[in-house]
């Protein structure tokens, strides 16, 4: 069941907030997905703070209250208790705070009054509260500023906020633009940088000397000032009905802001006569002299009585702060007053200020040049708070306020008991202005409970950057994954949605370091409908210096509200450090099951952010941050890092949701270390097999290290097994054969890491007397020769059966062994003669499709590395445009191959043939088909497309596939666009109808001609073409179906009847469906390739025997490579 | 002498056997173009066994007992028809017939009377013993009078649509066709089926039957081939179950989704709103791990769970129903269990109270006491 949290306004709102799910985050993973029901209970939170004789009560349970909503007892369910006293914040440990429940963080909102002041006192007001903040609240406290004028209104600088630098860069400018390097924050917990000697605090001005910041403070505060005339009472209550009226607006946008608030008024207050009516005695004679002496000219009511209006906004003012939770506490900034400097109001004003503190529950402070010293009390007084909770039946979302009484039971009778008078009632029909939203989303991200109702998972991967490209510090990409069905919600109604996404680095004591802040558009069926399947990501760049952070990661579907809040620890090491780093584990993931928003900065310089990470050789992936996995299932993953070399040992284990070691991982890794991109990143390619385990969550943990010491910090990846009947959701990327896998074992639990040490196990695994490479070698030889006697079916079944025998008994140690056994003759061959590899290449291809067809997966892998180091090799040496267009053939066959048993790998090799050949129609073709078949994006499929017909303009199928696919992508575009992108398909069509022949790209042309046609209402011109096809294809279903439907829907109901009873007496057939063939692969060209390539490698046969040293049909005598080996 | 004595035998003899009964069509009249669903009145006269009415030499409808009125459905075809009505008795039989025209135009026409095949259930079971009174009609919110209630009798003009594709290969295949046999040997003498076996493209067909061996013939060395096509065959069947006589019914069976059709399932479900043919789906779960979101070349993920929704939209607003099985030995029992409810529906006609021929939808509603559940159509094109 879900359940609404109090804690703040909008959430409210909402229909389903599940931060229900974080308060139960220790109970099982497995359980979680029960949670899920959308039935919605209001749970309300109330912070109560108890004292004895100003002292905090401590040690009191849930026994000791009673609690009352609008007059009922309510079971309490929950109770929280944070002292601030016990709450240990250290720089390693940020997560300390940053878990704390946002309502039990106290809130102080400093509000400095700009208009009932004067320029001095503002300034010491500011001094005073820099020290507050400095050295007297707590870190948990979270912070806020604001001014007041009578020329702005209350204006809120800076949000609640736990960074005391952006505290007192908003103390410092109070509110003046030019004083600050800005970037924009949405959320305002950030406003910026004091521009250079504009920042010298009041250390640097205790001197006294005017600074460039104070000059500026002063003359913004004087044209302020000016505004004000008090020359008039009339205009004086005018002033107190504007501060009020602004006030009372102040605390309402506060009620969207969990806990309770502390708002600190620096002001000089105002005349109190215009509250009280005149208060001194002479002045009262006065006005009863007048009045009896009828000079009723000379007699001002509301100057003998007070105001009444001025009164009742008053109050208003105060009611709206009490039912917002906030107290304020009332500085008469005149006792703060450089000496010599007469305070305003007639010195009346701290009758004002008494009255506003009074009112709301605060306390009031004159002549206090120590503020913290002063506020001592009532910071202590505070310092412990009981959170308890409970869940209200009947409450209507009416958004009517209801009260709160919350009573001691069993405690000290003198005891007091400080709380939220009392809560509004959801009201779904409210409208937030656009500053309640911004403090809604800000205490949402600040809360320290995770979870809520979009799921969202974070990973995070520093990066070491030269020093001089981001001033010594580490580039840090965050991939923000969330999760599509949660984010849409039930109530996604498949059309328009914004999403928007935060992510804040926070050190220990919670000063922001960095941030980041996307908003994205997002459209149903995005990603070929990645959004909706799966979700999307987002890849957040920071930039952050060494040190312990706390990374809040926040994201809101701004059409729904919902929102998810993820929290995690980061360390970052100095980009200097040498010493061996680890990333988190990256489980590669296709690009295109999620749909993916490369976030950009506008304040990093773009040639210094560094490329996407995230690749390996051709291979772009977006790592998997909570991957789900299958027990028993072998999880491909790159561990990445720096300073790894030579550290052969890993320590690993398997944590469940309680953090217990639940099971120790068997891994395998390729010994080898690619350091191919240019990055300095070292990334090992490594597989561990997920062991046996319930459905649940889990977290891998991984460690590198030697000679027994674990020399890494651990870092870690979680994971999800699915319940069981469910497959999971995950589409890893699979690696190719070209890797070669050395079994690692795990150590067991305490006993530290385990020798690994893959080089030596590669020594070993040559050394392997059971697999001679001679022996194997030889084997080779003779598959080869088979091939030259003519018999290629021979060939490919015994070099099937060679390779079979060679890794029969350990086939992931011994793959390997045989690669280097059989590159090694190929490598003779190819410098005999180049051509000779292209048969060779080709029977590897044959083979591969052997062991594919008898179920030999490392075989499969084996063929294909094979194939791809050869054309690899061929291209490269053979340095020509026929070697390269030869090679990239037999890639992209292999490639098809590949493709039609779903493997993505096929991406790869099509990829390499693109690059070796620009204009190779099966690997053009493969690549539009792969992103086609997986339902887009089809711009992608568009771009392949147009590349294959421009290189290859009389492909048939390529201009097939384009039009059909410019009508989906035209579905999409602007109106100019689209207009181009139809014409542009209609015109292929009918060329291609127009074209000799009647094959199958002929009746889909027709087909798809017609019911594009047909759906933009051209019923006539659609019959016509399904008319024409049908006298070219008479046995054609499909085009009698097409026809008989149109007939029908066009009045034609008879003639309908007539070719449905065709159809079913005379068309019946067993032949498959043309649009089978469109759907399915191999293609046509692909069919012409290997034609042109099986010539090409017949032609070569000669060249083989050649390099083989022997005529064709007799072995040669120094052909083998077998004496070499030895 | 020999000729009074015969003169006396025959008169005798004409005293003790009774007449042959006299029968005549009351309506529909001769001059009447008919379609769609009617009201056959029969007026009969001496002693009678039974009365049997043929449509275009086609028996559609017996009794034994009067009211001697026939519910019966004709198809939409626009041409001339025959109504033959013959009574029989003991003393031989009377014949009546009368041959309504076609009208002079190539379009569909109004279908005035609304016939509404209503299953009603309570729990798991079908309840059988609901009488005229117990219904409520209502067209648009609007009650309407019934003009005819029956049970059952309505003769089926079913097909057959058995999913022959590649992945239905052995066992499964065997099993539907298993089920196919048992609802073809389920068929009564006024019933009439036909069976249509496709993959991506239609395999085998028959024509309509009520013989079951000339039915399960196709069926014969059958092989699974192929990939899936289910709107295009879906919409076939409706087209030529249009102009069929009687109750019509689809049952379709199918371990897939479609992959393969020009057609998409929204245009199949526009023509089966124009029909009145009930769809019943037996839908073979692939087992656990069956995927329901996926993309193809021709599709994404989106446009097929769509395909999927229109279906299942198809079935419900029809008034048949989707038999998820997971079992190969649930398929048979499927397949009785839906003539079993095609033999226990309720039939009510009636003429609806406003008729726009604008091509709106009208939504239906039926509704019996409470406790009992109710399907039926949700509505009907007016056209």
């Amino acid at each position: 069941m879900g359940r609404i949290r109090f804690g703040s306004r909008l959430g409210l709102r909402r229909a389903f907030v599940a931060s229900f799910l974080a308060l139960f985050s220790s109970l099982s993973a497995a359980q979680s997905d029960t949670f899920r029901d959308e039935t919605t209970t209001l749970l309300v939170e109330v912070p109560v703070e108890v004292t004895l004789d100003g002292e905090p009560l401590r040690g009191l349970t849930a026994a000791n209250f009673e609690l009352y909503d609008a007059g009922d007892r309510q079971e309490i369910e929950g109770l929280e208790v944070v002292d601030l006293e016990t709450l240990e914040v250290r720089p390693d440990n940020p997560l300390a705070v940053a878990r704390l429940p946002v309502v039990a963080r106290r809130h102080f909102l400093l509000l400095f009054d700009l208009s009932f002041a004067s320029t001095a006192s503002v300034t010491k007001a500011r001094e005073a509260a820099e020290r507050l903040v400095a050295n007297d609240l707590h870190e948990a406290d979270l912070v806020s500023v604001a001014t007041f004028s009578l020329a702005e209104g209350a204006k809120l600088l800076l949000g609640f906020t736990s960074d005391r630098d952006q505290v007192q860069v908003a103390i410092r400018s109070l509110g003046l633009p030019q004083m600050l390097e800005r970037r924009s924050d949405s959320l305002r917990l950030y406003i910026g940088e004091l521009e250079g000697s504009l920042g010298d605090g009041p250390e640097a001005n205790a001197g006294g000397g005017p600074s460039q910041a104070g000059d500026l403070a002063a003359s913004h505060f004087r044209d302020l000032q000016s505004m004000i005339d008090r020359t008039q009472a009339s205009q004086g209550r005018r002033e107190v009905a504007t501060m009020t009226r602004s006030m009372s607006q102040l605390a309402q946008t506060l009620r969207g802001v969990g806990g309770r608030k502390h708002v600190v008024y620096f002001s000089e207050g105002f005349d109190s006569q215009l509250l009280l009516g005149a208060t001194d005695a002479g002045r009262r004679a006065e006005i009863n002299r007048a009045a009896q002496d009828r000079e009723l000219w000379r007699v001002d009511s509301s100057e003998y009585f007070g105001s009444a209006d001025t009164l009742n906004v008053l109050d208003a003012m105060v009611q709206e702060f009490r039912r917002s939770d906030a107290t304020v506490h009332s500085v008469d900034i005149g006792g703060l007053r450089a000496g010599g400097e007469a305070a305003r109001g007639g010195g009346g004003g701290k009758d004002g200020l008494f009255m506003i503190a009074d009112g709301t529950g605060g306390d009031f402070y004159e002549n206090f040049n120590d503020l913290g010293q002063a506020m001592e009390t009532m910071l202590e007084r505070t310092s412990v708070t009981y959170i308890l909770t409970y869940a209200p039946q009947g409450v209507k979302p009416n958004g009517k306020y209801r009260k709160l009484k919350v009573r001691l039971r069993d405690g000290p009778r003198k005891a007091k008991v400080v709380h939220r008078p009392g809560y509004f009632a959801p009201d779904p029909d409210a409208e937030a202005s656009g500053l309640e939203t911004q403090l809604d989303i800000a205490q949402r991200l600040l809360d320290g409970r995770e979870g809520g109702d979009i799921e969202t998972r974070l990973l995070a991967a520093p990066l070491r950057t030269p020093d001089q490209e981001l001033g010594g510090l580490a580039y840090v990409p965050v991939l923000v994954e969330v999760d599509g069905p949660s984010f849409l919600g039930p109530e996604g109604d498949g059309g328009e949605t914004r999403a928007e996404v935060f992510v804040y680095a926070m050190d220990a004591k919670g000063n922001i370091r960095d941030f980041f802040s996307q908003s994205v558009g997002l459209t149903a069926g995005m990603g070929g409908g990645a959004l909706e399947r799966r979700g999307f990501k987002v890849y957040a760049p920071l930039v952050l210096g060494s040190g312990h952070y706390a990374l809040r990661v926040l994201v809101r579907n701004a059409d729904t509200g919902r929102s998810g809040l993820r929290l995690a620890a980061l360390r970052v090491p100095a980009v200097d450090d040498d010493g061996p780093q680890l990333l988190p584990p990256l489980v590669p993931e296709g690009i295109d099951e999620w749909l993916l928003v490369r976030g950009r900065r506008s304040d990093l310089v773009a040639a210094a952010e560094p490329a996407y990470p995230f690749v390996h050789g051709s291979l772009t992936y977006a790592p998997a941050a909570r991957p789900e996995l299958m027990p028993l299932q072998a999880v491909p993953i790159f561990l990445a890092g720096y300073g790894l070399d030579g550290l052969t040992e890993m320590d690993s284990k398997i944590l469940g949701a309680d953090g217990e070691t639940v099971a120790l991982p068997r891994w395998r890794l390729d010994p080898r270390t690619n350091t191919d991109s240019g990055d300095g990143l070292e990334r090992r390619i490594a597989a561990f097999e997920v062991p046996s385990l319930p459905a649940g969550d889990y977290r891998l943990q991984v460690a590198v290290g030697s000679g027994g010491d674990v020399v890494s910090h651990p870092v870690h990846l979680d994971f999800r097994i699915p319940p069981e009947g469910r497959t999971a959701a995950s589409r890893l990327v699979a690696f190719d054969s070209a890797i070669t896998f050395e079994d690692l074992a795990n150590p067991g639990a305490g006993a530290g890491a385990t020798q690994v040490a893959a080089e030596r196990r590669r020594r070993d695994a040559d050394a392997d007397p059971a697999l001679p490479m001679g022996e194997v070698a030889e084997d080779y030889r003779r598959a080869l020769e088979q091939l030259l006697d003519g018999d290629r079916p021979g060939a490919i079944a015994r070099l099937a059966t060679v390779e079979q025998r060679a890794v029969t008994e350990n086939p992931q140690r011994r793959i390997g062994r045989l690669a280097r056994a059989e590159l090694k003759v190929v490598k003779r061959l190819a410098d005999r003669d180049l051509e000779a590899l292209v048969p060779v290449m080709l029977l590897h291809k044959d083979v591969y499709l052997e062991h594919s067809r008898d179920g030999r997966p490392f075989l499969e892998f084996h063929s294909q590395g094979m194939v791809r180091r050869i054309a690899d090799l061929y291209a490269e040496r053979g340095d020509s445009e026929g070697s390269k267009v030869v090679a990239a053939r037999a890639l992209a066959s292999l490639g098809g191959h590949l493709q039609a048993k779903g493997r993505t790998a096929s991406l790869e090799l099509f990829d390499r043939a693109v690059d070796l050949d620009p204009s190779t129609e099966a690997a053009l073709l493969g690549l539009a088909a792969y992103y086609e078949k997986r339902g887009g994006p089809y711009d992608r499929v568009v771009a392949y497309l147009d590349r294959l017909v421009e290189a290859r303009p009389a492909s048939r199928e390529g201009r097939l596939r384009l039009a059909i696919n410019l009508l989906r992508v035209a579905e999409l575009a602007v109106t100019l666009e689209r207009s181009a992108k139809v014409a542009a398909a209609e015109a292929h069509f009918r060329r291609l109808m127009e074209e000799p022949g009647s094959d199958w790209i002929y009746s889909l042309a027709a087909q798809e001609l017609a019911r594009h046609l047909a759906r933009t209402q051209q019923v006539k011109p659609a019959t016509l073409a399904l008319e024409e096809a049908i006298e070219r294809r008479p046995e054609d279903q499909k085009l009698h179906i097409q026809l008989t439907y149109l007939r029908d829907r066009s009045h034609g109901a008879h003639q309908a009847r007539k070719l449905a009873k065709r159809v079913s007496r005379e068309l019946a057939t067993r032949a498959p469906a043309d649009r089978g063939r469109y759907n399915q692969w191999p293609s046509v060209a692909m069919d012409q390739d290997r034609r042109e390539l099986d010539a090409g490698a017949a032609q070569r046969l000669g060249t083989l025997a050649s390099a083989l040293g022997r005529s064709t049909g007799s072995p040669g005598p120094d052909a083998g490579p077998r004496g070499e080996e030895k | 002498m020999t000729l009074p004595c015969w003169m006396l035998l025959s008169l005798l003899s004409a005293v003790a056997q009774p007449a042959a009964p006299e029968v005549s069509i009351t309506e529909p009249s001769h001059l009447e173009p008919v379609f769609g669903s009617l009201t056959v009145g029969v007026s009969v006269f001496g002693e009678v066994d039974e009365v049997v009415l043929f449509v275009d030499d086609r028996p559609m409808g017996r009794k034994t007992e009067p009211p001697w009125r026939f519910l019966v459905d004709v198809g939409q075809e626009n041409r001339e028809r025959e109504f033959r009505v013959v009574a029989r008795g003991p003393g031989g039989e009377g014949v009546s017939r009368i041959n309504t025209p076609p009208i002079k135009i190539d379009d569909e026409v109004a279908v005035e009377l609304q016939q509404l095949y209503v299953t009603v259930t309570r729990g798991p079971r079908r309840v059988l013993d609901l009488t005229e009174g117990d219904f409520q009609v209502f067209d648009d919110g609007r009650a309407q009078e019934l003009v005819t209630f029956s049970r059952g009798e309505v003769p089926l003009a079913a097909t057959l649509l058995i999913d022959s594709s590649m992945s239905m290969k052995g066992e499964r295949l065997t099993s539907a066709l298993r089920g196919a046999r048992a609802f073809a040997e389920g068929l009564e003498d006024l019933d009439q089926a036909m069976l249509m076996l496709f993959s991506d493209q239609l395999m085998r067909s028959t024509e309509f039957t009520h013989d079951p061996a000339v039915l399960l013939d196709p069926l014969a060395g059958v092989e699974a081939a192929g990939n899936t096509s289910i709107n295009d065959h879906l919409y076939l069947a409706l087209k030529l179950l249009e102009s069929r006589q009687g109750r019509r019914v689809i049952v379709l069976f199918t371990d897939g989704a479609d992959l393969h059709s020009v057609l998409d399932m929204e245009e199949v479900l526009w023509k089966a709103r124009r029909s009145q043919a009930l769809v019943y789906w037996i839908r073979l779960e692939a087992g656990a791990g069956s995927n329901t979101s996926f993309a193809t070349a021709w599709r994404n993920a989106e446009g097929n769970r769509s395909q999927l929704e229109n279906l299942e939209r198809t079935v419900d607003q029809s008034g048949g129903r989707t038999l998820t099985i997971d079992q190969l030995s649930a398929i048979e029992p499927a397949f009785r269990d839906i003539l079993s409810e095609l033999r226990e529906q309720y039939v009510l006609g009636y003429y609806p109270s406003t008729i726009n021929n604008d091509g709106g939808w009208h939504e239906v509603e039926v509704r019996v006491g409470s406790g009992l559940e109710v399907r039926t159509r949700d509505g009907y094109v007016d056209f």
